[in-house]
């Protein structure tokens, strides 16, 4: 019963993952000389895939941490209700199988003194 | 009918947090502000739709066990004691909740695991209030009912006093703030999966206030047994 | 009238029963200074930590003492079996549990009184700077604490393990008091003492009093049977 269970929570937080993956624009920084660049970055396309290339593998660590420290903290409080829950609901079985026990041997000691009672 | 609604309930409440994970993991932004975009807490902050509801109920099961245990002192019944067992205890697994995923949540969010926030020292202390009252029916021998439903009724009474001296102690403290505002496009999968935990906690509570009662009628009858003579112990 | 005549008989008889032997006020006293003295150990080296860590050391103090007091009080009505005599006089429940409150309130300002002189000299704090707002503390303080603390002990007479279930279930109820205390003897101290806040703190110790005097009548009755 589990097994579905883990499959379905996997493709979920795969979803939820490729979801967040579209993070939050920076806002713009006005600088002085940022038409005068963008107009040469425009003229020069290497320069434009140099400077591309260079800051892929940063935006791309820094996120992935983030992104990845989150899922943990996610899965690991979701898990910590889960078990908490069920493990008071084993609790409370093991409390009813000790009742039922309880009752069998009430009745058991009942049954015993109304017969030693009768004869 | 008694027999079909449990079962009834158990689908019932199952349904709805299986429906609830999917309203919170598809059907709810990612929280984000853009004035303070370092403050976002993007994916983590889908643990606050189970942490608050458990908060909340926390909050209900205090009362509850509160409210029991004054009647059971005004009118001494038995079941009345059993709703303010199955409150008692389960205000301790709710409240270990509430506290281990804000730890969680804290870690993720402010990189801590502990803060003096108001709403953690708040819980923290209800649930040692709780905590003392289960250790004094485990541990207290017979009559400890008593001694333990006068601690929840002080327990109570104490719960409006706790919340605002912690508040404004925690007034000069600076913390990092948790961005409170709530998104109305989140409220719907919120309120979904407060109605699918309370739906659960009250199946649960149930179960556990059966049981207990189910052992003070076998406790009662073995003394009754032992008073009219039939069994010796 | 005849009620307080009562309340005033069962707390002059602790009283002389203690004055008699003063086994419980020497023991406390001692047991408060020796903690101000260890935790003097843990602060006193850093001057900034000491100022800020007063209060709690204070009411630390406070808690404990007042915790084996509490006990102590009880264990000597159990021993004589003088609780079943005291609820046979035709003094109400209640009049026993203030009249017993009051004495257990008395007994604590006392160390209090010995406590908060020795957190001064040896913390070298000026803590009797503003000395009517740090008195009204600590009575209303003390009184909180025997309040609620006599109910509980009452109540645990004849339990099993009671030395370590009064402190279990007696500070958490008492946390907004401890709360209110060292907030209020912390306002008193400090370059710039803050009276408004060390005010309301003492207006927010009556408040608390006041509630758990009203819970406990209430509860009383049905709480303490024998």
């Amino acid at each position: 019963m589990s097994k579905p269970i883990l499959i379905v929570s996997v493709l979920l937080l795969v979803t939820a993952y490729a979801r967040a993956a579209d993070g939050p624009s920076a806002p713009a920084y006005v600088s002085p000389d940022r038409a005068h660049c963008e107009e040469e970055l425009g003229k020069d396309r290497g320069w434009h895939e140099d400077l591309e290339l260079q800051l892929y593998d940063n935006v791309h660590r820094t996120e992935s941490e983030t992104f990845t420290r989150n899922n943990k903290h996610v899965i690991l409080a979701y898990a910590a209700i889960w078990v908490l829950t069920a493990g008071f609901v084993v609790f409370v079985w093991m409390r009813q199988s000790r009742l039922k026990a309880e009752i069998a041997r009430l009745s058991a000691d009942v049954a015993n003194a109304t017969k030693d009672a009768s004869t | 009918m008694k027999k079909v609604l449990y079962p009834l309930v158990a689908a019932a409440s199952a349904s709805l947090l299986v429906w609830t994970i999917v309203e919170i993991f598809y059907g709810t932004p990612l929280q984000y502000t853009a004035e303070a975009p370092t403050q976002s807490l993007f994916f983590n902050q889908k643990i606050f739709y189970w942490h608050v509801p458990h908060a909340m109920l926390l909050f209900a099961l205090v009362f509850i066990c509160g409210i029991a245990s004054a009647g059971y002192l005004k009118n001494r019944k038995g079941s009345w004691d059993d709703v303010a067992l199955a409150g008692g205890e389960l205000a301790v697994v709710y409240g270990a909740i509430v506290l281990g995923t804000g730890m969680i949540w804290g870690r993720a969010a402010w990189g801590v695991w502990w803060q003096w926030d108001m709403r953690l020292t708040t819980s923290l202390l209800l649930w040692m209030v709780m905590l003392g009252y289960v250790l004094v029916r485990r541990f207290g021998g017979a009559g400890s009912e008593r001694l333990a439903a006068g601690l929840a009724v002080f327990g109570m009474i104490d719960v409006p006093l706790i919340y605002f001296s912690v508040k404004i102690w925690n007034t000069v403290h600076p913390k990092a703030e948790v961005v409170q505002t709530l998104d109305p496009a989140m409220k719907p999968a919120f309120w979904l999966s407060f109605l699918a935990i309370a739906m659960l906690l009250g199946l649960i509570t149930l179960l556990r206030v059966v049981v207990a009662s189910g052992e003070r009628s076998v406790r009662e009858l073995r003394e009754r047994a032992i008073d009219g003579g039939l069994l010796d112990e | 009238m005849s009620f307080f005549r009562h309340v005033g008989a069962v707390a002059w008889k602790d009283l002389r029963v203690e004055l008699r032997s003063r086994e419980i006020v020497y023991t406390m006293a001692f047991f408060a200074a020796l903690l101000v003295v260890v935790f003097s150990f843990a602060f006193v080296q850093d001057p900034k930590l000491s100022a800020s860590a007063t209060p709690g050391v204070v009411w630390c103090a406070v808690a404990f003492a007042g915790t084996i007091g509490l006990g102590r009080a009880f264990d000597r009505e159990r021993e004589g079996d003088t609780m079943r005599a005291l609820l046979l006089t035709p003094a109400s429940r209640l009049a026993v549990f203030l009249g017993k409150a009051a004495s257990i309130t008395l007994l604590i300002v006392s160390v209090e009184l010995i406590v908060a002189p020795m957190v001064a000299v040896l913390f070298n704090v000026p803590l009797f700077d503003h000395p009517l707002p740090l008195l009204i503390l600590l009575v209303l303080g003390a009184l909180g604490f025997s309040l609620v603390g006599t109910a509980f002990a009452a109540m645990l007479l004849r339990v099993r393990s009671r030395d370590v279930l009064l402190p279990v279930v007696l500070y958490p109820i008492l946390v907004p008091m401890f709360i209110a205390g060292t907030k209020g003897t912390g306002a008193l101290l400090g370059a710039a003492p803050d009276l408004t806040a060390a005010w309301y703190w003492v207006q927010f110790l009556g408040i608390f009093d006041a509630a758990f005097l009203v819970v406990s009548m209430w509860t009383f009755e049905s709480l303490v049977i024998e």
